[in-house]
């Protein structure tokens, strides 16, 4: 083992032509890039779609490491040296310099994105007379309508609308927040495919023919409705929306008439739905759905790793983002189901994932499922006095003879480690790896973008991303993960506000 | 130009069949046309099947027999009298039969020797090694090449060249990754794929009144259209003040050819379904395809069955002249043929392919079964079918079968059935007269089953060699004749017919 | 032919000064602002977002005053905007085709959609209102002929003026006042049998299928 964890580091770090690191030390290098901050960089910003061919930017900085060192970087002074010597250079010659596209969080390699500007930037407010919008002015009236539409889920009444436009300035902007208040209660934003549902929708990817209980499909085997109830009790009336990942218990909901209302339930296994040991769960990561449909009877929970990178973080590992390769020796990365994740061109990026995927260990999909019906090898699913006991192979448990198990089909997948790596950083469980999920930047950056894309209407642009850094800033910090009060200044930006 | 049906080929085909007085009686209504409004010309159509989840060559096409390698118990072989050889070619097919999918208890019949058989002189298999293992991309990569042309899809490319003048020239009824739009900002604006999230229902959105009791006639319509587009809305100071926005523009754009669409009378041509008390066009003035009794006897199931029901679509959409390349094909969701309640059928797994996690080897036999039935089908209709001078549909057709990625070459000793994992390595299928038909291009180590390569300019086998996802989207697009100056893509001669 | 053009234009005079009034509540006339000013300065953000549909099913019900469910069904049974038209009116599809975002583009079928979805309400809206004037929504004691003309009055214009207020939260524009009453004169010199019922039924079609129905 020791030999082949030696053989892996030194194909990782001399002979590979991919450098997954480098987007890594690029964020370190430009910390304020806003393509670092709160979201971090692909491939495609120095290579063309198939790397490691160059696109015009990834060319310059060659040549610029060529002039301040012989060789790849290796640390972020490096980096930033290397770019530098090239900044003020138009590599992809759409009219702004390297720098400036870096900067303003643009690809300085494709002519095609280039940094935009407010419209509303040095415009004379005496030239914008409108009549209907104060155009490039925060316009409460404009707000008003659009709150309505968006968080309420329609128009608002006329006599309301000219009521509202007669109050003064400053009793509009209190009425904004009571309207905020209001509409946030409303069926459309926190009911059944409601727009917080629906924000959902890309993290726990439901599939409606195999869906159980409500709304039943052809296959009802799994009601993922209460991974919805979580995500949206998690999101509303000033929860932690960290608790999407860190949840031990559920969440049912009842709709009444125009009221919904979402019970957090103390867990208690089976009984309220879960088959994980309550001490084991972490929210909607080892939620019955997640972990029978996209772990099922995988070994290595890659796929849900990526899965919830994306959801949670915004990041896409495919395209290497979000990627820290700790020490092979360290992290014991090995090719532990057969796979050939130590080849070389393989291990560049899978020395950085599998770890990411080790604390998935114990956490059993539908492995052995057919075993525990027939009462083998573990104990049977009705019984409910031993069921999870972590000693059992229990389906979509925390299960220690699960490796053993799939030691049969993958031999020495026994020996992976459940301690695992994130952001460079170790972790011993899958809690822990959650919580620092959830602590990671990117995580108050994706949580305010899902909104920001919802009611803003876009991802956040050039001339927005101050104001965007600030939200998930202060999502972070004075909100303290309350979706409620973050929403209630993004509804205050220039963004959302100015017509 | 004008289509024609021929129906004596159909009712050659028929022959026996119950509904046989009926197409006999139907010949004296005349023959559906193109849609007026798109411009003459040789075009060829792409019809890409997604084999969503990750269809295995060495399951169907390039299956090996136990007798033929060494390791037969730990390989994904198949006993020798289940794997037939198709005459005068290298390709293979599996015959098999099994009482369940795994844990699902629904009996698999799967047949591919007929299909293989019938088509063999139009059925090429190159074999292909990707490049991501993660569904989505992975999905993406397989119609993009990996971003061979600028990330411009197949289907984008095909409908640049062949969907000028045409209403509809690239539906995408697929999902995931299939479902994206190419990233090649330089694509001219009509070959973007229209989703077609429903083929059913999708005739319903091609007429913006046709089909609602009481209407107003088309006059009205006309000056109710003609009221809005030409004085409320131009002069509207939301117009004035927000009609540049894209979106609006876009908006505009399209709706200014509704109006051909509806010429077309595509709400009808499109609709397959017959008049019945369930489903009451004619109450509400609507005249399915005039065709539809011979197209139902082709697709016996179309409504309940998805697959079917998208395959007539697209092949409606082509042949109507809306559409010179239609997507379609396996979903997330479970289907089921209920027709004999006794003995339902599964027709396909959740998440498709990917089920093979649970149970590789009837999930592959009952997919694979399923894509190729429904292939014959297609096929069927479009040889009957004239395009011009005499020549066929099918004669300027390709069927390109992409998925995700093979799967595991192994399996745990002499297992029948089990599960099986992701693998970059696999192949492809293309169908079409214009293809280098008969031919199996690269081959299969029989040491471990992976695929190899072959040479790009004779096709001949080349044992270290891999052919990349770029060198298949290359033969693809030369096959069709799509201009590809510039792109700088390989010459894929031997994926191409000989003249 | 409109009975007397002449006569109602006069009564969109007046009904609009009337509107003028009301909107001092705001702090001046802003109809009158817009005839003045037109065309009126541009956006220089030109931000908008488009309705996708349940948000266009809930606000047409509001608007209209219908059951959300019941305001649109093709072949008298299948939801238009729940169901048939769904993706192509910009919302996402999940459950039925993993399709967990929503379109960011417009397509090539969506305004045919939104025809048919606004076309169906209308016309229920209208049928209403002409069956029970006295508790119409829109057009409200809106008087026809017996030979199924509308016979001009006050009402007619203030039908105009609801429909904008509760679309748009303004009234209409004296232009749009008078496009909309001149096409009732062009839809009965085209067909004047039923002419009265066509016209609320396309004036209500053609004001909520415009831009500024479909885009906030």
């Amino acid at each position: 083992m020791r030999h082949l964890i030696i053989l892996v580091m030194f194909l990782i770090s001399g002979q590979a032509s991919a450098k997954p690191w480098a987007t890594d030390l690029f964020c370190k290098a430009f910390p304020n890039s806003p393509s670092c901050s709160g979201s971090t960089i692909s491939c495609s910003y120095c290579h063309m779609a198939q790397p490691p061919a160059l696109n015009p930017f990834g060319g310059c900085v060659k040549q610029g490491m060529a002039k301040t060192s012989s060789e790849f970087p290796s640390t972020f002074a490096d980096m930033r040296g290397a770019i530098e010597a090239v900044g003020q250079e138009d590599c992809d010659q759409d009219g702004f310099t390297n720098l400036k596209e870096i900067e303003a969080g643009h690809l300085p390699g494709n002519d095609q994105s280039r940094p935009t500007v407010s419209g509303c930037q040095n415009q004379s407010f005496a030239s914008l007379i409108n009549g209907s919008w104060n155009l490039c002015q925060r316009d409460p009236a404009y707000v008003y309508k659009k709150i309505w539409l968006d968080v309420c889920g329609e128009n608002p009444d006329y006599d309301d609308y000219k009521s509202f436009r007669a109050l003064s300035r400053e009793r509009q902007d209190k009425a904004l927040d009571d309207l905020l208040d209001d509409c946030l209660e409303s069926v459309h934003w926190r009911g059944k495919d409601g727009i917080v549902w629906q924000i959902g929708q890309y993290k726990i990817r439901p599939v409606g023919s195999v869906k159980s209980g409500e709304d039943a499909g052809v296959i009802p085997i799994v009601d993922y409705y209460a991974d919805f109830n979580l995500f949206v009790y998690s999101q509303i009336d000033g929860h932690d929306a960290r608790d999407q990942l860190l949840a031990n218990y559920t969440v049912t909901r009842t709709e009444n008439g125009s009221t919904v209302t979402y019970t957090k339930i103390t867990p208690q296994r089976l009984l309220d739905g879960q088959v994980m040991q309550p001490d084991k769960r972490v929210g909607l990561l080892t939620s019955f759905w997640n972990l029978s449909f996209y772990l099922n009877y995988t070994g290595i929970a890659r796929v849900l790793v990526a899965q919830a990178f994306n959801a949670y973080l915004g990041l896409s590992l495919v395209n290497m983002q979000g990627l820290t390769t700790p020490d092979p020796f360290m992290s014991q990365f090995a090719d532990y189901d057969s796979k050939g994740v130590t080849r070389p061109e393989c291990a560049q990026c899978h020395a950085a994932i599998d770890p990411l995927a080790y604390p998935f260990r114990n956490y059993n999909g539908l492995t052995g499922t057919a075993a525990v019906l027939q009462g083998q090898n573990a104990t049977a699913l009705q019984n409910l006095a031993n069921l999870g006991d972590e000693k059992n192979l229990t389906p979509l448990s925390y299960s220690l003879p699960r490796m053993d198990y799939l030691d049969q089909q993958f031999p020495g997948i026994k020996n992976m480690p459940e301690a695992g790596y994130i952001f460079g950083r170790r972790v011993e469980n899958l809690r822990e790896w959650a919580q620092a999920v959830v602590d990671n930047d990117l995580f108050a950056a994706n949580t305010v973008r899902d909104y920001w894309r919802f009611l803003i209407g876009h991802e956040p642009r050039s001339e927005e991303n101050h104001e965007f850094v600030k939200l998930w800033t202060d999502f972070k910090t004075v909100h303290n993960y309350n979706v409620k009060a973050m929403l209630h200044d993004l509804i205050k930006t220039e963004a959302y506000s100015v017509p | 130009m004008k289509t024609a049906m021929n129906r004596r080929k159909v009712l050659q085909m028929l022959m026996g069949s119950p509904l046989l007085n009926g197409c006999l009686k139907a010949q004296s209504v005349p023959t559906s046309g193109l849609a007026s409004g798109a411009s003459a010309g040789p075009r060829k159509f792409l019809f890409v099947f997604t084999a969503m989840g990750g269809a295995s060559i060495n399951d169907c096409f390039l299956a090996r027999r136990a007798s033929e390698v060494k390791d037969a118990s730990t390989l994904n072989v198949f006993p020798d009298l289940l794997v037939k050889s198709i005459d005068g070619t290298e390709l293979r097919a599996v015959d098999m039969a099994s009482d369940a999918i795994g844990a699902l208890p629904f009996p698999v019949k799967a047949v591919q020797s007929r299909f293989l058989s019938k088509y063999k002189n139009d059925i090429m298999v190159a074999t292909c090694t990707g490049t991501a293992v993660a569904h989505p991309e992975a999905q993406r990569r397989s119609v993009t090449g990996h971003d061979a042309w600028n990330g411009r899809t197949l289907q984008e490319a095909v409908a640049a060249q062949y969907g000028q003048g045409l209403l509809l020239p690239n539906i995408n009824m697929a999902t995931v990754g299939y479902a994206e739009h190419g990233r090649d900002r330089s694509l001219p604006g009509f070959a973007m794929a229209e989703p077609v999230p429903d083929p059913a229902f999708f005739p319903f959105s091609l007429h913006g009144y046709k089909g609602i009791q009481g209407v107003p006639d088309d006059a009205l319509m006309a000056m109710a259209r003609q009221l809005r587009d030409q004085k409320l809305e131009p002069q509207s100071a939301f117009y004035q003040t927000f009609g540049a926005n894209p979106l609006i523009q876009d908006w505009m754009k399209f709706r200014a050819q509704q109006g051909r669409f509806e010429q077309a009378d595509a709400i009808n041509r499109l609709n397959p379904f017959e008049d019945s008390k369930d489903l009451p066009f004619k109450n509400f003035g609507l005249n399915p395809n005039r065709d539809g009794e011979i197209l139902r006897e082709v697709f016996p199931d179309i409504g309940p069955d998805p697959l079917q029901t998208q395959a007539l679509l697209a092949y409606l959409s082509v042949t109507q002249g809306l559409t010179c390349t239609a997507t379609f094909g396996l979903g997330m969701n479970v289907t089921i043929d209920g027709k004999d309640e006794d003995n339902p059928l599964l027709t396909n797994t959740p998440t498709a392919f990917d089920y093979s996690h649970n149970a590789h080897r009837s999930t592959q036999a009952v997919l694979w079964h399923r894509i190729l039935d429904t292939m014959d089908r297609l096929i069927t209709l479009l040889k009957v079918t004239e395009y011009q001078n005499g020549e066929s549909y099918w004669d300027h057709s390709m069927i390109y079968i992409a998925t995700d990625f093979g799967r595991d070459k192994t399996r745990k000793e002499n297992l029948r059935e089990f599960p099986s994992g992701h693998d970059v390595n696999n192949g492809v299928v293309i169908i079409s007269p214009m293809v280098n038909g008969g031919r199996v291009l690269g081959g299969v180590d029989l040491k471990t089953l992976k695929t190899y390569g072959f040479n790009p300019e004779t096709g001949d086998p080349e044992s270290g060699r891999e052919m990349t996802e770029k060198e298949i989207y290359a033969g693809i697009l030369h096959a069709l004749d799509v201009d590809t100056s510039g792109s700088g893509l390989p010459s894929m001669r031997a994926m191409r017919r000989k003249v | 032919m409109f009975p007397n053009t002449q006569a109602l234009l006069m009564v969109l005079v007046i009904i609009t000064s009337g509107c003028q009034k009301s909107k001092s509540l705001t702090g001046g006339s802003e109809a009158a602002k817009i005839e003045q000013s037109l065309p009126l300065t541009a956006s220089p953000k030109a931000q908008v977002k488009r309705m996708r549909a349940d948000l266009l099913r809930n606000n047409l019900a509001k608007i209209l005053v219908l059951d959300p469910q019941g305001m649109c069904l093709e072949l008298g049974r299948l939801p238009c905007a729940d169901l048939v038209h769904k993706v192509s009116l910009g919302s996402m599809n999940a459950y039925g085709n993993a399709q967990y975002r929503h379109p960011e583009q417009v397509s090539a079928t969506s305004a045919m959609s939104l025809d048919r979805l606004v076309l169906s309400a209308c016309m229920q809206r209208a049928q209403l209102d002409l069956v029970n004037p006295g508790r119409a929504v829109i057009f409200k004691d809106v008087e026809l002929s017996t030979d199924g003309r509308l016979v001009k009055s006050e009402a007619v214009v203030t039908a105009i003026h609801t429909l904008y207020q509760r679309a748009f939260l303004r009234d209409a524009s004296a232009t749009e006042l008078e496009n909309l009453l001149q096409f009732y004169e062009a839809i009965y010199a085209q067909q004047s049998i039923g002419a009265a019922r066509n016209w609320m039924t396309l004036s209500c079609y053609a004001v909520l299928t415009s831009v500024e129905a479909t885009f906030y």
